[in-house]
């Protein structure tokens, strides 16, 4: 059918327009006469607006712990107001008044490092993994993430170790009741790349703890059958609805399907609620408590439905969730129907007479914003995001209950009552510095920075500015990209001769190793193995100089969910993104430096020690090439069409090959295309002939050649069905690949040796080859056990080349051998 | 990042030439971004794009596509990059209770299939933007996005095919 031809739709279309339509506002033309005097122009200039939240607004365990500071306001509005609006005299502070005198106004840092809480798991840096913090009853309890001890505070600074309490991940504080969920590893069934649920080893299963005095703890009757895990959970005063399903954990999918939801009074008896047929099996769905009611949102799966989720794995490349956005709602937990009304947003401070809502509202309210209800928003005009400054980096909410803070780098923390007015907070105190990145927690009378490893709090003044303030950590200083001039020549590679493989000596279990990883380089001193963390988690980084003895290496060193592994130089880099971007710099695999630089995170790359190239996707169609982490960015254009999309690149020697699709100008469907250059500086185009609408996805090196994976590709750049392989000795001519591997093969290759591997009849069969066109059987020195596991539900088999030897790694657990060569 | 702008070589061709397409550059913005903020955003980024490949540009005449293409391609990253939070969409409830109106917001929110729009493909939604509230022809399109003409008709096919289907699945429509 012609849709052009469909009036109905045509006309309501074109009747879409304002009227007036607007004009741009002065600040535009303003720009533009200066950008034209001659610059230069920093992004800060052209980013002038609000960012939007960052992705922990769309985590669902994230909204838990939101959630979990929700339902206590009906207690503590009333209980802390009085205490909180107090003036506290301070040497340091003068009479001059904030803009809100009834509003916090400073900080008074302190280390609480050593008084009491449990030892910092990463003293590297980064935060404490799996922190939660409650206010309840006066208190603030927080469970450690580092054993799941549960501890609390009266004042911030002393805390206590509450004996006996269940180890617990996660908390809510209801008026009657503390909730606290712990969780357990169990038989699963998880969504594969496909969205086709498998058995799987990684899952969690929930159990969830009552107490009615925060000390003496009860496990409920609630029964979370194995292989689900709470995703979510909100209160309306004593009534608590949690909802479960398959959880995302060690897949990293967001998939997160909800198959149940129960409702409790008391946190001691459950009951299974009652779900409409489309909620069952909803995804992303989180329960958020609204004057309305319960309402949970989520994403109703429809294959024939628009793209609800984008998701990228260096592994398990571009996968896409269609569906539509629905909502339910309930007023006591047990009977759900459709929500018709406005969906809500994501609130952050909880729900009770008196009390407000701050959150967010997505394309409704950019930025940040204030309800009464949790499904009408009024965007905040000052909030941290406009009119006050702009938080920077991963930005944290959190409440004690009446008082909501936001913060940013620095720490740049922002209060609020969540009646749309907002107040930076000034640091100050004894101490000479504050961790630049961490967690903001607001507690009873302050703010607890977790930061670095080390805790610190910050005790809240109101009405009174600070004469003398902490100067805060500066930020990396960005290095900057020019386009042009062509990078300075390279030097001339000389590479030793590569024998073949037949297979490997015994494989050995290694005690640490980088199991599950994604991804392992070599580079100049050794190797790095990185595995992506679930949405919302953290990457997991292993280092070894020889490939077989691996140690892991702090996560708490990094932010971010998913990263890349790239040699540059005498060099490694780790390059992450998905809830925390930032590029890190290693001499020696151990310790790890942040640094500045363009926002490469998610491009593809590869290096080695000539340098490293990651290439951007269109509009731009450039490369930049960067010949050592203190050097300069280089940028060029690829050459050929504009609509051009890049995947991955591979480094054999000195030729890198960049690969990706571009459009057929006669047929207008995608082809796949590479770009080929030998000396990072130079690009030529290559289109594969008898491929239209397909696009290459992936690409690895071995020494004499590579090997690529094209998949059929649609109008909207959507990939999909199985992979067609293909060979090329130099990334301009390629060859379709009639060898033993199947289209879901996993191909590795580290410039000398690429593997391929699946699973042939319950075994793991492996080929490898130099060139990408003869390859040889790989046969594995293992014992019957371990080919078993190897090929066990959920193993995710993979075979690198480390060196002279092979890494197996899968879910479970990493093997090392030394190649046996081919006579 | 730090832009590395070439020198002020025809700095006043450029700025009228710009100047006259702001307005449109921004509306369109302002459509597929659904923010007077970021269309703001967009178009200023645009202008710095433009201005960093001026030396490129041989045929001035030719900067009106020129420039819409990079203005669509800025739109059309900045969605992308919208992919994977979650959106809730705006209804005429909450429209009307928003202190921060929004002329653009507001024009998308008087009809489902303008809040429909912003499920499409962001490549789609640049090619209905240009179609419907640009009034350009699919040749004017295929010029101004340097795209075949095929890609254009064949994603505006398939963006119109998806919000028919959508609005019939509502039951919205009856026909």
């Amino acid at each position: 059918m012609n849709y052009e031809e469909d009036l109905d739709l045509t006309t309501r279309l074109r009747r879409i327009s304002a009227e007036p339509e607007p004009d741009a506002p002065s600040t535009v033309y303003g720009f533009l006469d200066r950008v034209a005097a001659g610059g230069p122009v920093e992004a800060g200039d052209v980013r002038r607006g609000f960012p939007r939240l960052s992705v922990r607004r769309s985590r669902p365990r994230s909204f838990a712990r939101l959630a979990a500071v929700m339902g206590v306001a009906a207690v503590l509005v009333l209980a802390l107001s009085g205490t909180l609006l107090l003036t506290i005299a301070h040497p340091s502070a003068v009479t001059t008044s904030p803009r809100y005198p009834d509003l916090w106004s400073a900080l008074e840092w302190q280390d609480i490092t050593a008084t009491g809480f449990p030892p910092a798991s990463d003293p590297s840096g980064g935060s404490m993994p799996g922190l939660r913090i409650v206010t309840w009853r006066g208190a603030a309890y927080w469970n450690s993430g580092s054993d799941g001890s549960l501890w609390s505070s009266t004042d911030g600074v002393s805390w206590q170790k509450i004996a006996g309490a269940p180890a617990l991940d996660n908390l809510l504080a209801t008026p009657d009741v503390l909730l606290g969920q712990s969780t357990a590893e169990a038989p699963c069934q998880l969504p594969d790349s496909a969205g086709v649920v498998r058995p799987s080893t990684c899952q969690l299963s929930s159990v969830v703890w009552y107490s009615s005095d925060g000390l003496t703890w009860n496990r409920s009757s609630l029964e979370i059958p194995a292989g689900d895990a709470i995703s979510s959970w909100a209160a309306i005063g004593s009534t608590v609805v949690v909802l479960a399903g398959a959880s995302d954990y060690g897949t990293g999918d967001p998939a997160k399907q909800t198959s149940l939801a129960y409702v409790s009074t008391g946190g001691s008896i459950w009951h299974a609620s009652t779900m409409p047929d489309d909620m069952v099996g909803a995804i992303n769905c989180y329960v958020v408590s609204t004057r309305a009611g319960f309402v949970v949102s989520g994403i109703v799966v429809d294959p024939a439905g628009p793209v609800q989720i984008s998701w990228t794995n260096v592994s398990m490349g571009s996968v896409e969730i269609h569906g539509y956005q629905r909502s339910w709602v309930s007023s006591d937990g047990l009977n759900w129907s459709v929500y018709q009304g406005s969906a809500p947003g994501t609130p952050v401070v909880g729900f009770g007479p008196g009390s407000e809502y701050v959150g967010s509202r997505g394309d409704v309210m950019p930025g940040i914003g204030h309800s009464t209800d949790g499904t009408h928003w009024l965007q905040d005009s000052d909030g941290p995001f406009n009119a006050l400054g702009q938080i920077t980096g991963q930005a944290s909410f959190s409440s004690n209950g009446s008082q909501v803070v936001a913060c940013g780098d620095g720490p740049s923390c922002y209060v609020t009552l969540g009646d749309g007015r907002w107040q930076a907070l000034q640091n100050g105190g004894t101490i000479s510095s504050l961790p630049r990145q961490g967690q903001g927690w607001a507690i009873q009378g302050g703010l607890l920075w977790d930061a670095g490893g080390r805790l610190y709090f910050g005790r809240a003044l109101t009405g009174v500015t600070l004469q003398q303030t902490i100067k805060v950590a500066p930020a990396p200083t960005p290095t900057p990209f020019t386009e042009g001039p062509t990078p300075p020549p390279l030097p001339t590679v000389s590479l030793t001769p590569v024998s073949k493989w037949s297979g490997t000596g015994n494989l050995v279990k290694l005690p640490v190793g980088p199991i599950g990883a994604d991804q392992v380089v070599a580079w100049a001193h050794g190797y790095v193995a990185l595995k992506n963390g679930p949405t919302g988690g953290h990457i997991q980084v292993w280092s070894s100089k020889d490939g077989s003895a691996w140690a892991a290496v702090p996560q708490g060193a990094f932010t971010g969910s998913t990263g890349q592994l790239t040699a540059i130089g005498d060099s490694v880099m780790l390059a992450t993104w998905n809830d925390g971007n930032g590029i890190w710099f290693s001499s020696n695999g151990v310790d790890w430096a942040r640094s500045g630089g363009p926002p490469i995170g998610d491009l593809p790359m590869a290096g080695s020690g000539l340098g490293m190239v990651a290439a951007m996707d269109e509009p731009e169609g450039q490369v930049m090439y960067l010949a050592s982490p203190d050097g300069q960015w280089y940028g060029m254009s690829l050459p050929g069409a504009v609509i051009q999309t890049s995947k991955s690149i591979a480094l054999s020697g000195s030729r890198w090959v960049l690969v990706g699709k571009m459009s057929n100008p006669k047929t207008g469907n995608w082809v796949p295309a590479s770009w080929p250059s030998s000396d990072a500086a130079n690009w030529k185009e290559a289109t594969v002939t008898g491929a239209d609408g397909q696009g290459f996805l992936s690409i690895v090196a071995g020494r004499d050649g590579f090997v690529a994976v094209s998949k059929a590709t649609d109008s909207s750049g959507t990939a999909s069905g199985p992979g067609t392989l293909w060979s090329s000795p130099d990334g301009s001519t390629w060859t379709k690949l009639t060898t033993p591997l199947g289209a879901d093969a996993t191909l590795t290759g580290d410039g000398n040796h690429v593997i391929g591997c699946q699973v042939d009849s319950g075994r793991l069969a492996c080929w490898s080859s130099i060139d990408g066109q003869t390859w040889s059987v790989l046969t594995f020195g293992a014992d019957s056990a371990t080919l078993a596991d190897w090929t066990a539900p959920g193993a995710k088999p993979r075979a690198f080349a480390v060196g002279d030897g092979v890494l197996i790694v899968t879910a479970d657990g990493a093997w090392y051998a030394p190649a046996v060569v081919q006579k | 990042m730090a832009l590395a702008l070439p020198a002020g070589k025809g700095a006043v061709a450029f700025v009228q030439l710009v100047k006259t397409e702001i307005p449109v550059a921004y509306r369109l913005a302002g459509y597929l971004l659904r923010d007077e903020g970021e269309a703001e955003d967009a178009t200023q980024e645009a202008i710095a794009r433009a201005w960093e490949s001026w030396s490129k540009l041989r045929d001035q005449d030719r900067f009106a596509a020129w420039f819409g293409r990079i203005v669509a391609n800025v739109c059309q990253d900045r969605l992308r990059k919208r992919r994977g939070i979650r959106i809730v969409e705006i209804n005429d409830e909450t429209a009307g209770d928003l202190h921060a109106r929004d002329a653009f917001r507001d024009a998308l929110a008087r009809d489902e299939v303008g809040r429909l729009v912003q499920s499409l493909p962001p490549d789609q939604q640049v090619v209905v933007a240009l179609r419907f509230w640009r009034d350009l022809s699919l040749e004017e399109i295929s010029d101004r996005l340097d795209l075949p003409l095929g890609t254009v008709k064949s994603r505006l096919h398939y963006a119109l095919r998806s919000l028919r289907k959508e609005l019939d699945r509502q039951g919205k429509v009856s026909r």
